[in-house]
C-alpha cells in the first residue's frame, strides 16, 4: 500500500464536495441576495463552462453554475469518488488492487469518445443533444473518470512525500 | 553501495521546458477570444496544455534511456503548467484588449456576427448556438480594462488551470502506457 493513500483519498474527496457544492452554491447565494459570493462562484466556474441558459439545471429559480453535462460530471466524480473511499477504507484494501487497469481504461475511453460524439454532433444540424443525453454521458465520463484519476493522485502524491522524505 | 542514476531524482532532465511548453498551450487557448471556446467543453484546452506537458517531458526521458517516468512527473508537469498556463492568459488577455482597442469593440463584434451568420445560414452551426458566447465577449470588451479586473482574473485562473492541467497531465500518463518503476539499491 502507498504511504498515507486513506489520506490522500479523504482529500481528494473533500476537495471534489467542496467543488461539488459551489455548484449549487451559487444560485443559491445569488436568489438570497449574496451578491458578491454569487458574481465570485459565477466567474469562476466560468473558466470551465459556457454557463449556457438553456442548458443548465435551476435550484431556487437561479441558474447553477454549471451546465447540466458539466453537473453531471462533477456530481458523478463526486460519487465515485466517495464510492473508492469508503470501499478501500471498509475492505481496508491496497491502493494497488484499486489501481486502474487496462479494462478501466477503455472504459474511459469510450466514456470520453460518447461524450464528444454527443457534444459534437450537437454542433451539427443533424443530431441535437437532449438532457438525457448530457446527464448520461456526462455520468458515465465522470464515473470512470474518478474511478482512474484518484488512485493515480494517490499514488503521484505518495511518491512526492517519499523522495521529499529522502 | 552502488546506487543507479534512476533512482535519484535530481539527475531527471529539467521540466522547465515541458512546463513552459504545456503553460503556453494553456494560455494560447485561455487568452485568445475565439480559441476560448474550447475551454467550454469541460476545460478541454487547459487539459490538453497538461497532456501536451506531459508528452514532451515523456519524450525527453524517453532519450536519456535511464529514466522511468512516473506519475509524481506528471502531477508536477501539470499543476505548473496550470499555473504558467494561468499568467500565459491574462497576459494574452490584456495584449488583445489592448490591442483590440483602437479598431474598435463594434468593428471586431460586427465581424464575429457575420461569421457566426454565414456558419449558421449554410447549416454548418446550429442557429443560437453562439449567441451567449458572443453576449459574453461584448460585455466583456466593453466593460474596459482595469487592474482590479485582471487581477480577479489571474487569481481565478491561478485556482482553476492548475487543477484542470493537472488532470490533463495524470489522464496522459496514465492512458499513454505506464512502465512499472524498478528499485535497484
Amino acid at each position: 500500500m502507498t504511504p498515507h493513500s486513506s489520506k490522500i483519498r479523504a482529500l481528494c474527496l473533500i476537495a471534489s464536495f467542496l467543488w461539488w457544492t459551489g455548484i449549487i452554491a451559487a444560485p443559491y447565494f445569488k436568489s438570497h441576495g449574496n451578491d458578491v459570493e454569487a458574481r465570485f462562484l459565477y466567474a469562476l466556474y466560468g473558466k470551465v463552462c459556457h454557463q449556457s441558459s438553456d442548458r443548465s439545471f435551476y435550484l431556487w429559480g437561479e441558474q447553477c453554475a454549471v451546465c447540466i453535462r458539466c453537473t453531471a460530471i462533477y456530481t458523478s466524480f463526486l460519487l465515485g469518488t466517495l464510492f473508492i473511499f469508503f470501499t478501500a477504507h471498509y475492505h481496508r484494501t491496497s491502493m494497488e488492487v484499486l489501481h486502474p487497469g487496462p479494462l478501466t481504461k477503455y472504459l474511459l475511453l469510450v466514456a470520453g469518445a460518447l461524450m464528444l460524439v454527443d457534444v459534437g454532433l450537437s454542433f451539427t444540424t443533424l443530431y441535437k443533444s437532449s438532457t438525457a443525453s448530457r446527464i448520461l454521458s456526462g455520468m458515465c465520463f465522470g464515473l470512470t473518470l474518478s474511478w482512474f484519476l484518484i488512485p493515480l493522485m494517490a499514488e503521484a502524491v505518495s511518491r512526492i512525500y517519499t523522495l521529499q522524505r529522502k | 553501495m552502488e546506487q543507479t542514476q534512476y533512482t535519484n531524482e535530481y539527475q531527471k532532465p529539467s521540466k522547465v521546458n515541458a512546463v513552459l511548453i504545456g503553460g503556453l498551450v494553456i494560455g494560447a487557448i485561455s487568452g485568445v477570444p475565439g480559441l476560448s471556446f474550447i475551454n467550454c467543453c469541460c476545460c478541454a484546452g487547459i487539459i490538453a496544455g497538461g497532456a501536451v506537458a506531459v508528452l514532451l517531458y515523456k519524450k525527453e526521458i524517453q532519450n536519456r534511456e535511464l529514466f522511468y517516468f512516473e506519475s509524481s512527473d506528471a502531477l508536477i508537469l501539470g499543476i505548473l503548467s496550470g499555473i504558467v498556463g494561468a499568467f500565459v492568459s491574462t497576459f494574452i488577455s490584456v495584449l488583445v484588449y489592448l490591442a483590440i482597442g483602437p479598431i474598435d469593440v463594434e468593428l471586431l463584434l460586427t465581424l464575429l456576427r457575420k461569421l457566426i451568420d454565414r456558419m449558421e445560414s449554410s447549416g454548418a452551426l446550429p442557429p443560437g448556438t453562439m449567441d451567449e458566447y458572443l453576449q459574453d465577449i461584448e460585455e466583456s470588451l466593453s466593460r474596459g480594462l482595469t487592474l482590479g479586473k485582471v487581477l480577479q482574473e489571474l487569481v481565478l485562473s491561478l485556482i482553476v488551470y492548475p487543477i484542470f492541467a493537472m488532470i490533463g497531465s495524470l489522464l496522459m500518463y496514465g492512458v499513454g502506457g505506464r512502465r512499472e518503476r524498478e528499485e535497484k539499491v
